[in-house]
């Protein structure tokens, strides 16, 4: 299909874009900690790269794992300019963490947790654990997008996982030991 | 999925007294979604032509421009040729690649493939590169010959040591910039008469020519620094636009003419 | 012996991963459920711990995201339609297809977006100040705009086609100050480019920022790279404008070589005799 792509016609383009924008979009969600505006300006960054990169795909393997690469790269790409917002914002998370569950009467108090304990992460583990949810993506896959061996990729995913459970349940304590209950 | 085809073809020898040549062909099957695609070239020692038709088929002709068998051997023998010519071709998805091998000798291409196609077309030695009939990016390179483009729709990025260029377009792509420049040699480029864009042009030992209303904008000066020095010189490049100015064209050669030519319209 | 118990050992462990996944996919029935749970507590993984490490997972899986908005589809839509007429080879037949979203959305939206398209389109089709004023407008945009145009330009020079090429070395001559990544691909494109005429264009872009000391050491270091006689004169003639006595050996060098094109050796004798 990207074959036909490259031959011209970027109405195609629109197809795939139907196709993938939706695990794009939560992808890019997931990664940027909930910030719509920004996953909708990096999900419309990969389709802009996808049309003018399209020289640039050759057929060998498949155009998703080539799209999902643009997004690994667009997303590293925004995490790097972001770096310095981020650590100001952590700051000033720190100090108001009371004001910030009370006012989080809304969310669901585990999605809060979980969260949190994702944000300690660090980013390549974060995003490892994001794309293994990804419907549309094998394992295999993950690996053919992050150049990495299949092995290699769910031992990482593993020891994320492991990661991300330890942070959770300490961060489940500590509430718990906040609130008293 | 590259697929590599190897030279099984028909091998056409027409032996006659006077003339004995020898030519191979190739014959690329093309699926729907290679076209429109790239086909890359480089002939070490002879021309290209690359002529655009409606079908889906890369027919490609190698001919050997001086032969051998002329010269007749010693005792009653004749000399009976080698495969001199070696051609064949990869396939990935839609690049084509041609690779020849010629073991020194010169070989003249007759290539026809579909009309849309670009082209990656370079000559080391001893030979023009002729394209006819094409929509889409060319990008030629010739050392020793001239460089000749006709009824062309698309871009083009030619260079050329000693040779003249000549491109004639159809139809530009609006928003390509193209390159044409030589180091001996007249360059002729036309133009359709509506287009949009900036030409910039140079010739060292040469005059530019055109029959566009093209009004040259004031030279810039350009400033310079150098250690404690600052060197402020003018722009040496003539630039101006054809009508509403657009990509860029480079055009300079060092030993030649520069002509810009509005296409006549039949 | 040892090296092959160790080998085993890795297997082992290797296969215990693949099942610990297929476990949290769910794809396994109750008893071979049961049978992976035993030997993953045998390698040392507590039942709880097993049963944790499910549960965090499914909650990563629940993680909800929320539709995106109109915009973003209205936003692609318009950029096809821009790039579609890009390339158009300027047949007067072919109709371009709206998509019927494209229609949906309100006029300031689209508005704001179509600048922003503009901005980068604008970039991107390579037009080197054909609008008048073209550097003040650079001086104007935010940082996020030039990073991403950098991007841009480092991935568009690594392309296939020249014409890429070609746009990207003419989008980095609108920086005012280019920074020592986009010198050194300037440097490289220079140095290894397959075609000339891109060589040549590198050249005259970095002629700009010929005040930098690394840009005035890579033209110098060039000297003996290039083989096509328009690249070699060009640097000759720059090298004589700035000045530049390091080029001197780099001279004397190619003079030597008897293959030398005859106007280059002309020109280089000129910049031995300036440089001296």
């Amino acid at each position: 299909m990207m074959g036909q792509v490259i031959a011209g016609e970027i109405d195609k383009m629109g197809i795939l874009y139907e196709r993938y924008k939706m695990p794009l979009y939560a992808y890019f969600f997931k990664l940027t900690h909930g910030d719509n505006q920004s996953s909708e300006d990096l999900v419309h960054t990969v389709f802009y790269r996808a049309i003018i990169y399209k020289n640039s795909f050759t057929c060998k393997g498949s155009f998703k794992n080539w799209l999902f690469r643009i997004a690994h790269n667009t997303g590293i790409d925004h995490n790097r300019k972001i770096k310095h917002v981020r650590n100001y914002k952590t700051e000033v998370h720190a100090t108001h963490t009371a004001v910030y569950e009370n006012n989080e009467l809304e969310k669901n108090e585990v999605q809060i947790i979980l969260e949190k304990a994702m944000d300690m992460l660090k980013p390549d583990e974060r995003e490892l654990l994001i794309l293994g949810k990804i419907e549309c993506l094998k394992y295999k896959e993950i690996a053919d997008i992050l150049g990495i061996t299949e092995s290699n990729i769910k031992i990482r995913i593993f020891r994320a996982l492991k990661k991300l459970k330890d942070a959770y349940t300490k961060l489940e304590k500590t509430r718990y030991e906040k609130t008293g209950s | 999925m590259i697929k590599k085809l190897f030279i099984a073809a028909s091998l056409l020898t027409v032996l006659l007294p006077a003339t004995y040549c020898q030519s191979e062909q190739l014959v690329i099957n093309l699926s729907p979604g290679s076209i429109p695609g790239l086909l890359t070239f480089e002939n070490p020692k002879g021309s290209i032509r690359v002529t655009g038709y409606d079908g889906d088929v890369i027919l490609i002709s190698g001919t050997l421009r001086y032969s051998d068998a002329e010269i007749p051997a010693s005792n009653g023998m004749r000399r009976i040729e080698q495969n001199a010519i070696d051609i064949s071709a990869e396939v990935k998805g839609n690049n084509i690649i041609l690779l020849c091998k010629t073991t020194g000798k010169t070989v003249d291409f007759d290539i026809k493939t579909p009309r849309n196609f670009s082209l990656k077309l370079r000559s080391l030695d001893n030979g023009d590169v002729e394209i006819i009939n094409i929509n889409g990016e060319i990008e030629v390179e010739n050392a020793n010959g001239d460089i000749s483009l006709e009824n062309i729709a698309g871009s083009a990025v030619l260079s050329s040591v000693h040779g003249k260029i000549s491109a004639v377009f159809r139809e530009v792509n609006t928003a390509s910039p193209m390159m044409l420049t030589s180091f001996e040699g007249d360059i002729t480029i036309t133009l359709p008469g509506s287009i949009n864009a900036r030409l910039k042009m140079k010739s060292e030992n040469g005059e530019i020519l055109s029959d566009f209303d093209i009004k040259p904008v004031k030279r810039q000066p350009v400033v310079r620094n150098v250690e404690d020095t600052r060197i402020y010189s003018l722009e040496d490049w003539v630039i101006g636009s054809i009508n509403a100015g657009g990509p860029e064209y480079i055009i300079r050669t060092y030993n030649g003419n520069v002509y810009i030519r509005k296409k006549q319209s039949l | 012996m040892l090296i092959q118990n160790w080998k085993k050992r890795d297997m082992k462990r290797q296969d215990l991963k693949e099942k610990f996944f297929e476990l949290i996919r769910g794809d396994l029935s109750p008893e071979e459920e049961e049978k992976v749970i035993k030997d993953l507590e045998k390698s040392g993984i507590s039942r709880d711990e097993i049963k944790s490490l499910r549960s965090v997972d499914q909650l990563i899986e629940g993680m909800a995201t929320p539709e995106p908005s109109d915009r973003m589809d209205k936003r692609f839509y318009t950029m096809l339609e821009d790039e579609k007429k890009k390339s158009l080879l300027g047949e007067p037949d072919v109709k371009v297809k709206r998509h019927f979203m494209v229609n949906l959305v309100r006029p300031g939206l689209r508005i704001a977006a179509g600048i922003a398209l503009f901005l980068l389109g604008w970039f991107a089709s390579g037009w080197s100040g054909s609008a008048p004023g073209g550097n003040k407008q650079m001086a104007n945009l935010t940082d996020e705009v030039i990073q991403l145009k950098e991007t841009l330009i480092l991935t568009m020079i690594q392309q296939n086609s020249s014409v890429e090429r070609i746009k990207a070395v003419n989008m980095v001559s609108e920086f005012d100050n280019a920074d020592s990544q986009i010198i050194e691909s300037l440097i490289g494109v220079l140095n290894h480019d397959s075609n000339d005429n891109v060589r040549l264009l590198a050249l005259e872009a970095l002629v700009k920022y010929s005040s930098v000391p690394e840009v005035r050491e890579g033209l110098v270091k060039s000297i003996s790279m290039q083989t096509s006689p328009m690249v070699q004169l060009r640097l000759a003639e720059v090298m004589i404008a700035l000045s530049e006595k390091r080029a001197l050996p780099e001279f004397e060098k190619m003079l030597q070589d008897a293959s030398l094109n005859y106007s280059v050796r002309g020109k280089m004798n000129e910049a031995v005799a300036v440089l001296l």
